[in-house]
């Protein structure tokens, strides 16, 4: 199912933690009053956005579309801030703006490349297309499975305990052996630009395209389509004690 | 019980083995894969959970902690425990750890939407590692050490 029953909660309770998290990194350049309410801003907005996913979302382009702004809105202050801190760690405070913004690019543009060329793509192929004809029935209004994801991913093998365990662990092996902050903070910079180029080529920047091409069918034809298992979302968001003042029936 | 070694070609004593000669490379990976599927996860079962992941967050830490505050004298076997000391490094070690375990896991609860197995299992640690390098380098984990030894004294 596109929505887990404990996603109800933890996605906009992590949404805005995350937020106010990101605010860190831009302490040192804002000063704590700034730092915080931008990261207040932001953290309203992933909240917000994350909580629309949640109790709101129809599944279908929307959804994919709202997606990629929470992975805009996490991924470019976070990796942003990094490259800047890094830049302050290392005192080249005249290069902070063109680190920020160097981070900011490399999420971004993995994003966004790849959603024009898949929109393209499918325009061309038009809505009589292969990829139409296969993904979605303009007749029932609905999409039809594996039309908005690429393909069912495995669920990860280690739990979020564990990876947060392996987390704190690594900067104490580091230290261990030597390592200053400076290097390991290079290291995580590199290793996160590195896996949110991938997650964007591979799969947010592709699901950004098919979203804009079927958005652009849904204002040609006039017609919403559904995700085939909203009903089931539906249900399972009735269910949930906080569903009676944020969901929304039809 | 299910002996852990039953995948192995040929281990003594065991009649449930996989013929050494006619195995293929896929057939042993396959068999290599339901063994671990099998007995691996009995063995790290208990840091599946919550608890688990807590140990192993804070454990580690505390256990350098521990030895740093502890002296002996070598001569006269004198054990002395410095418990302010370890207190204070504590504060300044889990402080640093309770962030990045904290943002770790919102990470990873953020970005289960669109991205699933490694991907998502590397953001939520490098995610972790960055907000606790971004914690030290700040100070907030000196700060709050300070903050702990003054309430010491």
């Amino acid at each position: 199912m596109m929505l887990q029953r404990s996603q109800m909660l933890a996605l906009p309770v992590s949404g805005f933690l995350m937020g106010m998290i990101n605010s860190l990194a831009y302490v040192r350049l804002l000063g704590w009053p700034l730092a915080l309410a931008v990261g207040g801003v932001l953290a309203l907005l992933l909240c917000l956005t994350t909580a629309w996913v949640a109790y709101r979302s129809d599944g279908g382009a929307r959804h994919l579309v709202a997606n990629n702004v929470i992975f805009a809105l996490f991924m470019a202050p976070l990796v942003g801030g990094a490259c800047l801190v890094l830049a302050q760690m290392t005192q080249h405070d005249d290069w902070v703006v063109m680190a920020w913004a160097a981070g900011v690019v490399t999420v971004l543009a993995p994003v966004l490349g790849p959603a024009w060329q898949t929109y393209t793509r499918l325009a061309a192929e038009g809505d009589a297309g292969p990829w139409a004809r296969k993904h979605l029935d303009l007749r029932a209004g609905v999409l039809l499975p594996g039309a908005l994801s690429a393909a069912d991913s495995p669920r990860p093998a280690m739990t979020p305990w564990q990876i947060g365990a392996l987390a704190v662990n690594v900067p104490l092996v580091w230290r261990l052996m030597g390592g200053g902050d400076t290097g390991l903070l290079a290291l995580a910079v590199v290793v996160l630009s590195a896996t949110f180029v991938w997650v964007g080529v591979k799969r947010v920047g592709p699901a950004l395209g098919t979203a804009w091409f079927v958005l652009d069918i849904e204002r040609r034809t006039g017609q919403r389509l559904r995700n085939p298992e909203w009903a089931e979302v539906q249900a399972m968001r009735r269910g949930h004690w906080l569903a009676r003042w944020f969901m929304r029936e039809a | 019980m299910r002996l852990q070694n039953q995948w192995r070609p040929n281990p003594s004593h065991n009649p449930n083995t996989l013929p050494t000669r006619n195995t293929t490379a896929q057939q042993m990976r396959s068999a290599a894969v339901m063994a671990a599927d099998d007995g691996q996860p009995r063995l790290l079962h208990w840091t599946q959970g919550r608890v688990g992941g807590g140990v192993l967050a804070i454990a580690p830490s505390a256990a350098l902690d521990l030895y740093n505050a502890t002296e002996v004298a070598l001569r006269t076997r004198e054990f002395n425990f410095n418990g302010r000391q370890f207190l204070v490094d504590s504060e300044r070690s889990q402080s640093g750890n309770a962030v990045g375990f904290a943002s770790s896991l919102v990470a990873v609860a953020l970005v289960g939407g669109f991205a699933a197995g490694a991907p998502l299992l590397v953001i939520g640690l490098v995610g972790g590692v960055f907000v606790q390098v971004v914690w030290n380098w700040f100070g907030a984990a000196d700060g709050s050490a300070n903050l702990m030894g003054r309430a010491l004294q």
